[in-house]
């Protein structure tokens, strides 16, 4: 599954450690997302779509292999 | 997702002061063998069963503080720590049956009973370092990427 959550943090202008408080996860973990090393759960992903309000979809998007 | 096994993070400072200080203590008696500095003789239906005190209280010690290490949650825990938990404690249980089926091949004897005695510590001890480590790999790659 690959994110386009770099591209979103930059349009909402927020820094990882910002977008991390604000769903309750570490830096670390945003950046294991953002590289695409860590698949984040199914509520993690619709708390990243509340704070960008935008669809889970246009964040998260499947690959062929998925 | 809560995990609800976990316990509040300064268990971990209580943990480890109780696994060194029993450590110590099971260290000074002799590393846990079968020289025991205080005895007491338990007597029931005709069987003599002989309780090292010591021993029997600093390996209850040492391995009640490193369950207290094990389980206490970190101070940020979020779902990627869980994984981080999850694949440690799977490369513990690896580790430690690998090693029980080297010895089970190898050693016979009493000795293969002092194998296993330390081979009790494996999986606590493995997890510790394997997941301390995954943890300092990812502080370490987040500060690489920072911003």
């Amino acid at each position: 599954m690959k994110n386009n959550l770099r591209v979103q943090r930059a349009i909402k202008n927020i820094t990882q450690a910002e977008l991390a408080d604000l769903i309750q996860v570490s830096r670390q973990t945003i950046n294991t997302i953002e590289s695409g090393k860590y698949v984040p759960s199914t509520v993690l992903a619709l708390k990243m779509a509340k704070v960008f309000d935008k669809p889970v979809e246009e964040i998260f998007e499947l690959e062929q292999n998925d | 997702m809560k995990n609800t096994l976990l316990i509040p993070n300064h268990f971990k400072i209580i943990g480890w002061i109780i696994f060194i200080a029993f450590g110590i203590l099971g260290w000074k008696s002799d590393g846990w063998n079968l020289s025991p500095i205080f005895t007491t003789i338990v007597e029931d239906h005709g069987w003599h069963v002989e309780v090292k005190i010591l021993n029997t209280i600093s390996l209850i010690g040492a391995i009640l503080g490193l369950m207290l290490i094990c389980f206490s949650r970190e101070k940020q825990e979020d779902e990627y720590i869980s994984l981080i938990r999850l694949k440690s404690w799977q490369w513990a249980i690896l580790i430690s049956y690998s090693v029980l089926i080297v010895a089970c091949g190898v050693i016979y004897g009493i000795s293969f009973l002092e194998v296993m005695l330390c081979n009790m510590f494996t999986i606590p001890l493995v997890f510790i370092i394997k997941f301390q480590y995954s943890l300092y790999r990812l502080r370490k790659e987040g500060l690489a990427d920072e911003k």
